[in-house]
Formats: C-alpha cells, sequence, structure tokens
C-alpha cells in the first residue's frame, strides 16, 4: 500500500477521534481545533515512515495528539490568546450545547496530564493504552480516573 | 448530566466538525514546512558567509583594533546565530510519537539547557559584541564626521536596549513554558 493510500485510510478513520480530543483540550473551540487537528495530521504524515506497529496505531495517534495539542497550547497561552468557551452567548442555545459548554470549562480547570486521561477516558481508551499514552503505569491510570471522574461530576453538576 | 457514564455516553454521541476530505492540504503544508526548514539553513549559511566576507572586505583583519572590535561582533554574532540553530534543530528532533511524559522530560531537559544560554551564554556573547563595538569606536570617531559618529553612538546603545529588552522578554517565555512543564 503506498504511503498515501495508508496515510488517507489512517485519516478517515481516526480524524473524528483527533477533533474531539482537540475539542476537548480547546474548551471546545471549532475553529482552533481544526487547525489543531490538521497540525497533529501533519505531523502523522512525517512520521508515518517511523510507526513499526509496536503499538496500536489509534495509541501512535493519540500519542501525536496528546502532545501536539499540549504544545500548541503552551504556544497559546504564552501568546495570551484567550480560548473561548463553546457556549455562545446566542439566545438559542440548546441544552445540551450548554451541557457540553459546562463539560468542557470544568475538563479546562484540570491539569495538563489529568486533561489528557480523562479525554482519553471519555474517548473509550482502554485504560491500558491510556497508560502507554501518558507514560505511566496501569494502576496509576486506575487511580487516576476514578479520582479525576468524580471531580468533574461533581464540578459538572455544580455548573 | 452530574453522572460521568452519562457525561461519557454524551461525549462520544457529540457531533464532531465535519472532515476535510482532501488530505493533499496536509501533504502539501508538510511539504512546505520542510522546505521552509531547508530555506531557512541556506539563509544561515549565507548569513555566516556574508558577515565573514564583510570581515575581509573591510580589511579588518590589517588593523589590530579593527581587527578585534570587528571580529568579535560577527564572531559572537556566528556563535549565536549556531546556538540557536543546533538549539532548534535539537527540539525538532524530539519524537511526538512517544509518551507524553516522557515527550515532557525532553522538554524540560530542552528547556534547562536552552536556560544555560540565556543566563550563561547570551549575557556573555553580548557584553562581548558590546566590547568590540566600543574597540571600534576611536576608529569611528577618526572616520566618520562628527554627526555620523553621533548618530551611530545614539543608534547602537537603542539597539542594544531593545535587543537586551527582546532577550529578556525571550527568557520570560521560556521559563513559563518549564514551569508549565513541571
Amino acid at each position: 500500500m503506498s504511503k498515501k493510500l495508508k496515510f488517507q485510510k489512517i485519516y478517515d478513520e481516526n480524524y473524528p477521534k483527533v477533533i474531539r480530543l482537540c475539542l476537548g483540550y480547546l474548551s471546545g473551540n471549532e475553529a482552533l481545533a481544526q487547525d489543531m487537528a490538521q497540525e497533529v495530521f501533519i505531523k502523522v504524515w512525517q512520521y508515518l515512515k517511523d510507526f513499526r506497529g509496536d503499538s496500536n496505531i489509534s495509541t501512535w495517534i493519540y500519542r501525536i495528539t496528546v502532545n501536539t495539542c499540549l504544545q500548541e497550547l503552551r504556544k497559546k497561552k504564552n501568546k495570551s490568546l484567550k480560548i473561548e468557551i463553546a457556549s455562545n452567548e446566542a439566545s438559542e442555545v440548546s441544552e445540551i450545547e450548554n451541557q457540553f459548554a459546562s463539560m468542557y470549562r470544568c475538563i479546562d480547570k484540570l491539569s495538563a496530564e489529568n486533561k489528557s486521561i480523562i479525554l482519553l477516558e471519555l474517548e473509550g481508551l482502554p485504560q491500558k493504552e491510556i497508560a502507554e499514552v501518558i507514560g505511566i503505569n496501569h494502576s496509576a491510570v486506575r487511580t487516576r480516573i476514578h479520582r479525576i471522574k468524580d471531580q468533574l461530576s461533581k464540578c459538572v453538576k455544580n455548573e | 448530566m452530574n453522572d460521568f457514564q452519562h457525561i461519557k455516553d454524551q461525549w462520544q454521541q457529540h457531533k464532531t466538525p465535519s472532515q476535510p476530505k482532501n488530505i493533499e492540504v496536509i501533504i502539501a503544508k508538510s511539504k512546505n514546512i520542510a522546505r521552509k526548514q531547508q530555506i531557512s539553513k541556506v539563509v544561515l549559511g549565507i548569513t555566516v558567509l556574508i558577515l565573514i566576507a564583510f570581515f575581509v572586505y573591510v580589511s579588518a583583519y590589517k588593523n589590530t583594533r579593527a581587527f578585534w572590535g570587528l571580529g568579535l561582533m560577527i564572531g559572537c554574532i556566528c556563535i549565536r546565530i549556531m546556538m540557536e540553530y543546533l538549539s532548534g534543530f535539537k527540539k525538532a528532533g524530539f519524537p511526538l510519537h512517544q509518551s507524553m511524559n516522557h515527550f515532557n522530560k525532553q522538554l524540560i531537559s530542552y528547556y534547562k539547557s536552552r536556560k544555560i544560554i540565556h543566563y550563561l551564554w547570551t549575557p556573555l556573547l553580548f557584553a562581548t559584541y558590546i566590547f568590540g563595538f566600543v574597540l571600534l569606536l576611536p576608529i569611528f570617531k577618526q572616520q566618520l564626521s562628527g554627526g555620523f559618529y553621533t548618530y551611530i553612538l545614539i543608534s547602537s546603545i537603542l539597539t542594544f536596549i531593545a535587543l537586551a529588552t527582546l532577550i529578556g522578554f525571550q527568557v520570560k517565555k521560556e521559563l513559563k513554558i518549564i514551569k508549565s512543564l513541571q
């Protein structure tokens, strides 16, 4: 399979996961998330020759996504670029959008590592793979998820 | 939406922005980045060559004071440019497909090495650069008109102040990054 075809397949299969993760890091800002997702896939294209299949392709993509998003966020925070919360002040914002806005706000309060862990958990990634993406052991991930889940649920409830 | 499982269900059903179909844009951008990196390497090489050529052109090596003055200034610029280039090259080499913690550890060590550049090498090179300039002042005074000499003196002082401020901002920015990584 040519590199381009392989990339097309990876892109089609993984774009929704990548964009959801980017949205989580960027508090639901769609325009910024799309730019960031594009940045992620530029990196995927550049590193594709290095993928040896030691891990799942999705784990590999998630690692690139997490590292790229955090790196971009650090740059943006340094430029004091304010991240917009998805909840527009428009009058016709549906209930579900409000719920998402409060969820994004709560996720945004977490530390970079906890944010990454919970976003991967929300994506439904097995804890073993989350451990591989973050680089901590499986039991630490389990404990951490339990704690963040409580923290997040309480925050969303109070929003 | 206060139960985590409910939050998770909602999350996975959330409608995401539509996927751009054309991967050619991504491939083109990636090639563009690689081309830009090649161009900066060439520009860097040409800059160093121009500075050396300028040194030879003004025959600075024939006059001891001018040799040291201009030599120190050009040498400092060349060393600092090379340092910046090698530093950027090192950072670009960190694979993004490693675990987040491992990647962060590499970044922390990178920014710590940048601290040595900022706190030790930059002030040292900056002071040497100014010293080189001061060495050239009597030659300027001798060979230039009074007005032009004053212009060079004042504009250089202002440039040094602006440069020092810029370096200060850069250091502050990188220190913030280290803090956010820890």
